[in-house]
């Protein structure tokens, strides 16, 4: 029992381990750039609902062969995974950028930030659950609405932060540049 | 062989102006190399099977592993020292499962006089398994760039640590048949470990990353409540997705 449970503590910590060192590929370092605005998708939403209209596809429908029908289903289906699985990137670079503001933070409050790591499985698992619901033939226009507005709203207080740290930098390199010609470089 | 694996790390250590930068590490390893003439000694003048060789390789072992602790402190620190914010809540994090791992570990094994040493000995390093994965795991939720070294310390002495703990608990089974291949496969491993680091600190290390420049703390105290609570309605938005109004088209 004791060797099974060590083996099996031994194997968790490996498999973590594993994961830990894993290419982090889809992320960018923390001292990269201001990424451009994560709210770009989240506008396409008005595109993307005219082309998902009930109506137009009721329409549709009552006129149309069968095999039209199904195709523009499949094509309506395939758009709705796409725009679902672009609004969680921009969730995801807006987590990301969160990071960023956390990590060059002085204090940072761990009720904060349990509460993020929280949120981020949970919507993580939500997000496959609705997923499996569009594979599952389903459209979800209103809810996939309101997660476009959230996002928008999200990225753009992030935005702001982001171009504060920006002012920030670009006001100590010219303070580091003044030091410079003043009194370190003596050419 | 591991006896001059170690004094080649400690060599390249030196002479390449790591020691500096990794102290503890660095007095780690001398520390081993200590052990391994102090146990070299003792088993020359008594014996290998005998009370002193024992008395003196387990004491020399605490000594080690005391030094081994203090080198995954400094690891810590390497990685995330730099960030003000995220170290001040990641050391405590660190202690509390480092704690609770060797907890559990303590509680797990089998508990035989003749096997205490060796017990404590597993709890400690399965401890410092968990610190090291808890550290990386902590780095990649930030986004903190771990720079190669400090990459291949952390995993030398994380599978160290995890090739001990299986070593110990097997022992721990079967005590009188495994007590050779025990010690072995302890030296193999440390000695793949001594490899692993001699190639990591071959180079000199580059100079110490600077300190990033912070934001004023109310940036943080303004906008992450905002984001989680944000981040909050999403997850209620996708809560409500699935069940309601789901039309089939």
């Amino acid at each position: 029992m004791s060797l099974f449970l060590i083996s099996s503590a031994v194997g968790i910590l490996l498999m973590l381990l594993l994961w830990a060192l894993r290419r982090n590929d889809n992320r960018a370092p923390y001292l990269d750039p201001v990424e451009e605005p994560a709210r770009q998708h989240a506008t396409y939403f008005g595109l993307i609902r005219q082309a998902m209209s009930h109506e137009d596809f009721e329409f549709l429908a009552a006129r149309a062969p069968v095999r039209l029908v199904r195709r523009t289903h499949q094509e309506r289906q395939r758009i709705a995974l796409l725009y679902l699985e672009n609004l969680r990137a921009d969730f995801q670079r807006l987590l990301r950028l969160a990071s960023v503001i956390t990590v060059l933070s002085p204090e940072i409050a761990a009720s904060h930030e349990f509460g993020r790591m929280r949120l981020s499985i949970r919507f993580s698992w939500r997000y496959r659950i609705v997923l499996f619901g569009l594979y599952a033939g389903h459209l979800l226009m209103p809810q996939l609405s309101n997660l476009s507005q959230i996002v928008g709203d999200f990225s753009f207080r992030m935005e702001s932060a982001m171009q504060e740290l920006g002012e920030r930098a670009s006001v100590a390199a010219e303070l580091a540049s003044t030091l410079n010609r003043s009194g370190l470089d003596p050419a | 062989m591991t006896a001059i694996a170690q004094a080649l790390l400690l060599c390249l250590l030196v002479a390449r102006r790591n020691a500096n930068i990794y102290p503890a590490f660095t007095a780690y390893i001398f520390m081993t190399l200590a052990q391994s003439g102090l146990l070299y000694v003792a088993i020359r003048g008594s014996g290998f099977s005998s009370l002193t060789t024992y008395r003196i390789g387990w004491a020399t072992q605490s000594v080690v592993m005391g030094a081994r602790a203090f080198a995954v402190a400094e690891l810590c620190r390497q990685v995330l020292g730099r960030f003000r914010g995220v170290w001040l809540l990641a050391r405590w994090i660190l202690l509390i499962c480092g704690t609770a791992v060797l907890l559990y570990a303590l509680l797990a094994a089998n508990h035989q006089l003749k096997l205490l040493l060796s017990t404590a000995e597993l709890g400690l390093e399965l401890a410092a398994a968990a610190v090291i994965v808890t550290l990386l795991l902590f780095a990649r939720y930030y986004d903190i760039v771990v720079a190669r070294p400090v990459r291949l310390l952390a995993i030398g002495l994380c599978l160290y640590s995890c090739v001990s703990v299986l070593n110990d608990a097997i022992l721990e089974r079967w005590v009188s048949r495994y007590v050779t291949l025990w010690n072995q496969s302890g030296m193999v491993a440390f000695l793949g470990c001594l490899l692993l680091w001699a190639w990591a600190f071959r180079h000199s290390a580059p100079q110490r990353a600077a300190i990033p420049m912070f934001m004023d703390g109310t940036v943080y105290v303004n906008t992450i409540p905002e984001m989680n609570w944000r981040l909050r309605s999403l997850n209620e938005q996708l809560m409500q997705v699935w069940p309601q109004g789901s039309s089939r088209t």
